[in-house]
């Protein structure tokens, strides 16, 4: 199930929470264990059972760790037990494919290459519970004993299927004993609406034109036509991933939960390196916590350093798909990122305007990156970028995304947070354009024709 | 008071959900929406089996949004969020000037048009000693370019319509070209605002056209009794729901019948007058698309017998045939199976293949004329 549907918000949503709230206390986490099972397997019932094995092999990952560190060792078996099992369905649902096609290609074999739907959200829900397990290996977190309380965890569906990625320690105190405010959910609501308005209002508006741009020949369009259409897919890209993670945090909220940040407006970003301490922060650190700092990250000299550097943007690259140019995309990164760390970086935090050019070009290239996965056509598309091609089919649809793109620009800065922030979050004005904003969504979820999920691949 | 503004949303938010999911569970389902002219999802039935091949799911979703309650103020609501975001479209039907509604045409995929057309020449050349007419029906985007938002990318219609026609160069078939005088019409009234069909007085343009071709008298419109129907909002407006949209107007002329066959079924007259009443008005014209309409004229002076191959956009032209034309034989291939013996067994004074650009891009009927 996703957020931004009628079904959630008007099925989902009235009857979970009602039994949520109702529930005594102590049976909370069971009630959130069982409608978060529901929420993920509606729509994918085959996946159900893996969800359970996940949760059921990482608890029992993890108590062994504790068990065998009891007994003077560390556990090493245990934690192997589930990296393996983790990796293993990582590997198996999203790479196999991609595997066996490269390895087909390269040496001529014929691997039948399997067609597996990717089940929903195992990307960040693996990355979770590996987290868990490692800090426990750690000795970072104790390990938890209550499996109802474990599986509310790995379940837990606010976050389950588009991030953030939320640590086990980042909950682990709530899990246990949560308080529940009338303001707490004030404030959640808020944050939920904006989540999902960023998503149905802002991103499925300006994402259909991204969606128009990419299906016509690029040999016909005209560079502006070109720009356009990357810019609409930074726009969608950007207010669709943090519209959901500002609705899991909303959500989050109203259970009792703090979840971390995920985006910090990555577009006002003067610097790559600035741009992803911006960009799916939660991403970020997991892969400094749990790869980059491991391999030595900083400590062992500068080669060893960019070497790192390279290792975790390529990974970073494939975790966003099986796909040859995720990995050029996160590798695309890693060299303006070392690039930067060599000498750049001082000079662009110095500059006030050029640096913001010099990241929005760089990133906007990112995305025709990321966007594009065949290469040929990723040539034929930077050639229309930069090749100067002259031509009206801009003109209509700048006329129709106008107005569209300026709100998306206008909301890119943290421009509505001041003028919360200066009234007060619960000034009328503030509960009225919320209100509005609610309405709208719920409006043009109705009456959708474009309302895509962009996290299938992850 | 600050009081009450503090949890003012969470008040707001708490009726809407458990509100809006208790009134949902309340009102009655609908089988049919007006507004968007199709059927309504309804309560799917549940089997182990549907759960499991995700098929239950999916149709509880699509019935969960199609019975929404208020859905049609919902859409109105999201039609005035689009015009609030300056768009120039909503479900690929563009918002045109003076309220006129156009399909979205950036491209074309000519597949099935050359397919088609080949289909057209293969006909005419097994039949030709039997005075084959063809016309290709502009849509309203080729003929009031004026009307459509600046810089709109748009298939160049009236050319692939001439590329088309010119295949037929030295072959034995009449081409009833309509676009001219289509173009020196533009100004009037010959395509409906809010529906993909041009109106009666469209198809009026192209019956005067090919029976000058023929050498038969056209019918002079004044000398027809006219009838009206207003408040009609078609297809266009179906698919965009435009809150502002200016509804069109219908007219229909009295024609005598002697007799109204559907499939060999006896029908009343050209006209199912029923309709008029109903949402999808440009259904009573030869009460909607049917395989084989066999029509008697009882009007004074017709004369012969004219098979006409069509599309929808046929519907409203026959009518003045009948005018003209003692038999009337109306087939769309759609419904229609037996071409072969049908010509075997009728002698025709003429036969025209009138066909929309936009269908003969589409429809795949068209292999029937030979098959």
């Amino acid at each position: 199930m996703v957020f931004s549907s009628i079904l959630f918000l008007f099925r989902f949503m009235p009857i979970a929470f009602g039994i949520y709230y109702l529930t005594p206390r102590r049976y909370k986490n069971a009630v959130l264990f069982v409608v978060s099972l529901i929420f993920y397997s509606w729509g994918e019932v085959r996946y159900l059972p893996i969800m359970i094995a996940s949760t059921v092999v990482d608890y029992v990952a993890s108590l062994g760790i504790e068990r065998r560190r009891a007994k003077g060792f560390r556990g090493r078996g245990y934690l192997a037990l589930s990296l393996c099992f983790n990796l293993g369905s990582l590997g198996f649902f999203k790479y196999s494919g991609f595997l066996a096609e490269n390895l087909n290609a390269l040496l001529g074999l014929n691997i039948p290459v399997l067609a597996l739907t990717l089940p929903l959200g195992i990307s960040f829900y693996t990355f979770q519970t590996m987290s868990y397990t490692i800090d426990v290996y750690r000795e970072d977190v104790k390990a938890e004993h209550n499996f109802i309380n474990f599986g509310a965890y790995v379940t837990l569906f606010p976050q389950l299927i588009a991030g953030p990625i939320v640590r086990y320690s980042d909950v682990a105190r709530e899990l246990k004993e949560r308080t529940h405010t009338l303001e707490g959910v004030g404030k959640g609501i808020q944050t939920f609406i904006m989540g999902l308005g960023s998503k149905v209002l802002i991103a499925n508006n300006i994402g259909s034109l991204w969606t128009r741009v990419s299906a016509m020949d690029f040999a016909t369009v005209s560079t502006p036509l070109a720009w356009l259409g990357i810019m609409a897919f930074a726009l969608q890209i950007y207010f669709d991933f943090s519209g959901y993670s500002l609705m899991a945090i909303g959500l989050g909220k109203m259970l009792g939960f703090e979840f971390p940040q995920n985006f910090n407006y990555p577009y006002i970003s003067k610097s790559i390196t600035e741009f992803w301490r911006r960009w799916h922060m939660t991403l970020g650190s997991w892969f400094r916590e749990y790869v980059y700092i491991p391999l030595g990250g900083n400590r062992k000299g500068a080669a060893r350093q960019y070497f790192n550097i390279l290792v975790v943007w390529a990974t970073t690259g494939l975790w966003h798909g099986a796909s040859w140019n995720f990995v050029l995309w996160g590798l695309y990164f890693a060299l303006f990122l070392c690039i930067e760390k060599a000498f750049l970086l001082k000079k662009l935090e110095k500059s006030r305007v050029l640096s913001h050019v010099y990241l929005l070009v760089l990133v906007l290239i990112s995305w025709a990156l990321f966007a594009i996965t065949d290469f040929a056509l990723l040539g034929q598309f930077f050639t229309r970028l930069f090749g100067g091609y002259a031509g009206s089919d801009w003109i209509y649809y700048l006329r129709n995304y106008g107005i569209t793109f300026i709100l998306g620009f206008l909301f890119s800065t943290p421009i509505l947070r001041k003028v919360r922030d200066k009234l007060g979050e619960n000034h009328l004005l503030v509960t009225v354009f919320c209100a509005v904003v609610f309405l709208m969504s719920v409006a043009y979820l109705v009456d959708s024709t474009y309302n895509p999920f962009l996290y299938f691949r992850f | 008071m600050k009081n009450v503004t503090k949890y003012l949303l969470t008040g707001f938010f708490a009726l809407c959900i458990w509100g809006l999911f208790l009134a949902d569970m309340l009102v009655p389902t609908r089988a049919f929406s007006e507004l968007e002219n199709r059927p309504l999802a309804q309560v799917p039935a549940f089997s182990a089996r549907a759960l499991f091949q995700n098929a239950y799911t999916l149709k509880y979703e699509e019935y969960v949004n199609d019975q929404f309650v208020g859905r049609d103020s919902w859409i109105t609501l999201k039609s005035l969020g689009e015009s609030a975001l300056g768009k120039l479209e909503n479900n690929g039907v563009i918002y045109g000037k003076q309220n006129q509604l156009f399909e979205e045409a950036s491209t074309l995929d000519d597949r099935q048009l050359n397919k088609n057309v080949g289909y057209i020449q293969e006909f005419i050349q097994q039949y030709s000693n039997r005075n084959i007419a063809l016309t290709i029906i502009p849509n309203s985007y080729a003929i009031l370019e004026e009307l459509l938002p600046e810089g709109l990318p748009v298939i160049d219609q009236k050319g692939i319509i001439q590329e088309q026609y010119a295949r037929f160069a030295g072959e034995p078939v009449v081409i009833c070209d309509i676009t001219p005088t289509m173009l020196g019409h533009k100004d009037e009234y010959i395509y409906y605002r809010t529906d993909h069909h041009w109106t009666t007085q469209g198809a009026y343009l192209a019956y005067r056209e090919y029976m000058e071709i023929l050498g038969r008298k056209p019918v002079s419109l004044d000398q027809l009794s006219a009838h009206e129907v207003g408040d009609f909002y078609g297809t266009y407006y179906s698919k965009a729901k435009k809150w502002d949209a200016v509804p069109d107007v219908i007219t229909w002329y009295d024609v005598e019948t002697n007799g109204v066959t559907i499939d060999g079924k006896a029908v009343e007259g050209l006209y199912d007058h029923s309709m008029w009443e109903q949402r999808d008005k440009y259904k009573a014209f030869l009460h909607g698309n049917n395989g084989l309409m066999v029509i008697e004229s009882g009007e004074e002076g017709a004369q012969g017998r004219i098979l006409v191959f069509k599309d929808s956009y046929g519907n409203s032209l026959v009518p003045f045939l009948v005018k003209n034309f003692k038999e009337v034989h109306v087939v769309d291939l759609r419904y229609f199976n037996d071409v072969a013996s049908l010509l075997e067994e009728n002698s025709y004074d003429a036969i025209w293949v009138l066909y929309n650009f936009s269908s003969l891009a589409t429809d795949q009927n068209l292999y029937k004329l030979v098959h």
